[in-house]
């Protein structure tokens, strides 16, 4: 009993500071923000970016954490927009039908939103009032990765690339877009490369360790394609664990690391969604949507950065 | 509801039956601690509602944001089911979140590459689920451990989800919004299926021979084979269900996103086995209360709901959720202790009384 009692009093500490009201609460305006996870260290800085802005344009701002789950991120995003919670919010989509209904409902409620993607992505044949969709647009992100790997083999393998394909491991229709222009960016550019195996991988030791036991059947391989920073990590990692050259390597992604590599050279290129750099387009719009909710929204597109 | 190896109206030593009705009356102070640990969480739900009520004030106790936390109950109660329905038959199936994944594919499948009509494709999705269900039965029947055999059958069918879909997702499955994102009279269409499950396994585990066996089978398969009944068809009968119902969550999933992923997400396993753990199931087998699965989902749904509305960091609501598993543990072990503890002094006293006269 004494223990439960321990529990009872920790939990009802824990409720009375969670009650402490925050910023969020002392706001006439408050702004949502549903990236595609806060496990991932770009999405918690452009969170942390988002807040920067809210906080000088004097709204409250509320970050949700949907950990890649479309429905979740459904849930969500209702349960702050159909509470009147908050006067807007930018949703980074999971699965874009997913959020057809929460669409539907933010523009009958008249809290504007920005989502990623196009109209016809949610179902939609047109603009809506209140709704600026940004696009991302994963056809050009997964080309600019394939092409950068055929420009890579092409330079320092005279074309004549035999190619480890790590693709995306998230599963959506995303993935797959991505996937195949990648394919056919590499083969535009190298069309003499051969991807030799593929596999998918989420993390770096489990990219790592595939790239190693693909390297028994296929040791002549020199060069990745990389779907994140994870597996290119782990690629380049199993490539030198097994002492070969360093190989023709491109990532999606970005991270710092990455790119430091990417400057010294032992990762060809990395290209990504400069999502940094299309927060304050975005957040802007937002805000703007805010005072005019009635007006049909703007379509944006998000940049994508290429380092090399 | 409730229909726990021990509850209130069980017969215990010490306890005093009354001579007209025959129905047996436990003492007040252990009545209480039974009603604490039977119904324990009725009470915290509402001492949650009252308390979020007050701090989401305005936005949490509106109809709109019940029916929210209805809606996103949904999917976590029908998992929790399959959870609860396998341990009361006494195995944890462990290839719900694969079934599910695989059973969605092959509905995406039937209605964008074959287009099947719906009714069809639903009842080819819920096929694969009994089918799954099956295998994993025969395969345990054999004597392994049902843990690692459902760990396989958990990869072996998020496999087969990715190969039947070509490893990505099936998009666009806008026909099955009658059953997703759809209200009917205010009401989530999930909310309908969930009361028709909750309502049919109910009367299933509760008033038919079959459901009490199949509980008996998870509680002490030993004394039912000594009754002379065969425990082996409801161990498989178990898993069936279980596979079906997770056949039936995934099915619910696609709906709500439109998207058949053959993504199998472990995290729905988890937050079931929250709720069925937070309703007082036993992992051994046998002891639970359906209804009371039903409220740990709707607890897990409303604490969700208003740590988003309060704008709380959401890592705490991982916290939370993992100490409210812990402390329902706790909390069950707590008052079953207190009830053998105060029923073997009461009984003792009733000894000693008799010895007097």
């Amino acid at each position: 009993m004494t223990t439960a009692r321990i529990l009872s009093v920790g939990l009802m500490l824990g409720v009375a500071g969670f009650a402490s009201p925050g910023p969020v609460l002392a706001q006439d305006k408050t702004m949502a923000f549903s990236p595609l996870s806060l496990d991932i260290p770009a999405m918690q800085g452009l969170s942390g970016a988002l807040g920067h802005f809210a906080e000088e344009a004097g709204i409250g701002y509320m970050t949700l954490d949907p950990k890649f789950d479309a429905n979740t991120q459904a849930q969500q995003l209702s349960q702050v927009i159909e509470t009147g919670r908050v006067s807007g919010a930018w949703a980074i989509t999971i699965g874009a039908p997913a959020l057809r209904g929460v669409i539907q409902r933010a523009v009958e409620s008249g809290i504007p939103m920005v989502v990623s993607g196009r109209p016809g992505d949610y179902g939609f044949t047109e603009a809506l009032p209140g709704i600026a969709f940004s696009d991302i647009d994963y056809e050009a992100y997964g080309t600019t990765i394939g092409r950068e790997l055929g420009n890579c083999i092409a330079e320092r393998l005279a074309g004549q690339g035999r190619v480890f394909f790590l693709g995306d491991t998230s599963g959506n229709e995303a993935a797959g877009i991505t996937d195949s222009f990648g394919r056919k960016g590499l083969e535009t550019a190298a069309p003499n490369a051969v991807i030799v195996a593929e596999n998918l991988a989420k993390e770096r030791l489990e990219s790592q360790q595939k790239v190693s036991q693909m390297l028994l059947a296929h040791g002549d391989a020199n060069a990745v394609y990389a779907s994140n920073d994870e597996n290119a990590m782990g690629a380049l990692q199993a490539f030198e664990a097994a002492g070969l050259p360093t190989p023709c390597i491109v990532s999606g992604g970005g991270s710092d690391e990455v790119l430091g590599f990417v400057e010294s050279g032992r990762i060809y290129a990395a290209a990504g969604f400069d999502f940094a750099g299309d927060a304050y387009q975005n957040f802007q719009t937002l805000l703007a949507m805010m005072e005019t909710p009635a007006a049909l929204g703007p379509i944006l597109s998000i940049p994508i950065k290429l380092t090399k | 509801m409730s229909h726990d190896a021990i509850s209130a109206g069980a017969p215990s030593g010490g306890a005093t039956q009354g001579a007209a009705t025959g129905q047996v009356h436990l003492p007040l102070d252990v009545a209480i601690l039974v009603f604490l640990r039977d119904r324990g969480i009725f009470v915290l739900w509402a001492l949650l509602l009252v308390v979020f009520s007050i701090w989401n004030h305005p936005y949490f106790a509106t109809i709109n944001n019940a029916m929210l936390i209805l809606s996103a109950a949904s999917l976590t109660a029908i998992f929790a089911a399959a959870v609860a329905v396998g341990l009361f038959s006494g195995a944890l199936d462990l290839s719900l979140p694969g079934v599910a994944a695989l059973s969605t594919c092959v509905v995406g499948v039937l209605l964008k590459q074959f287009g099947v009509p719906v009714p069809l494709a639903l009842l080819a999705g819920l096929g694969v689920g009994m089918l799954c269900g099956l295998v994993n039965g025969y395969i345990v029947l054999r004597g392994l451990n049902p843990l690692i055999v459902t760990i396989g059958t958990l990869s072996v069918t998020s496999g087969l989800a990715a190969l039947v879909v070509g490893g990505y997702a099936i998009s666009g499955l806008f026909e099955l919004e009658f059953m997703g994102a759809a209200r009917y009279f205010g009401i989530p269409s999930h909310a309908y299926i969930v009361a028709l499950v909750y309502f049919a396994l109910t009367v299933f585990l509760t008033r038919t021979r079959h459901g009490i066996r199949m509980r008996a089978v998870g509680g002490n398969a030993e004394a039912v084979r000594r009754a002379g009944l065969s425990d082996q068809r409801y161990k498989i009968l178990g898993f069936v269900i279980s596979a079906m119902l997770a056949a039936l969550g995934g099915i619910m999933t696609m709906a709500l996103v439109f998207e058949a992923s053959p993504s199998a997400s472990p995290s729905i396993l988890f937050t079931a086995l929250t709720a069925v753990f937070l309703a007082g199931v036993s992992l051994a087998g046998g002891r639970g209360s359906l209804p009371r699965v039903l409220i740990g989902a709707l607890v897990l749904a409303t604490i969700s709901d208003a740590l988003t509305i309060a704008g709380v960091q959401p890592y705490w609501a991982t916290v939370t959720t993992g100490l409210l598993m812990i402390g329902a543990l706790v909390f069950d072990k707590s008052m079953t202790e207190a009830i053998s503890a105060r029923l073997v002094q009461v009984s003792t006293l009733s000894v000693h009384e008799k010895g007097k006269k």
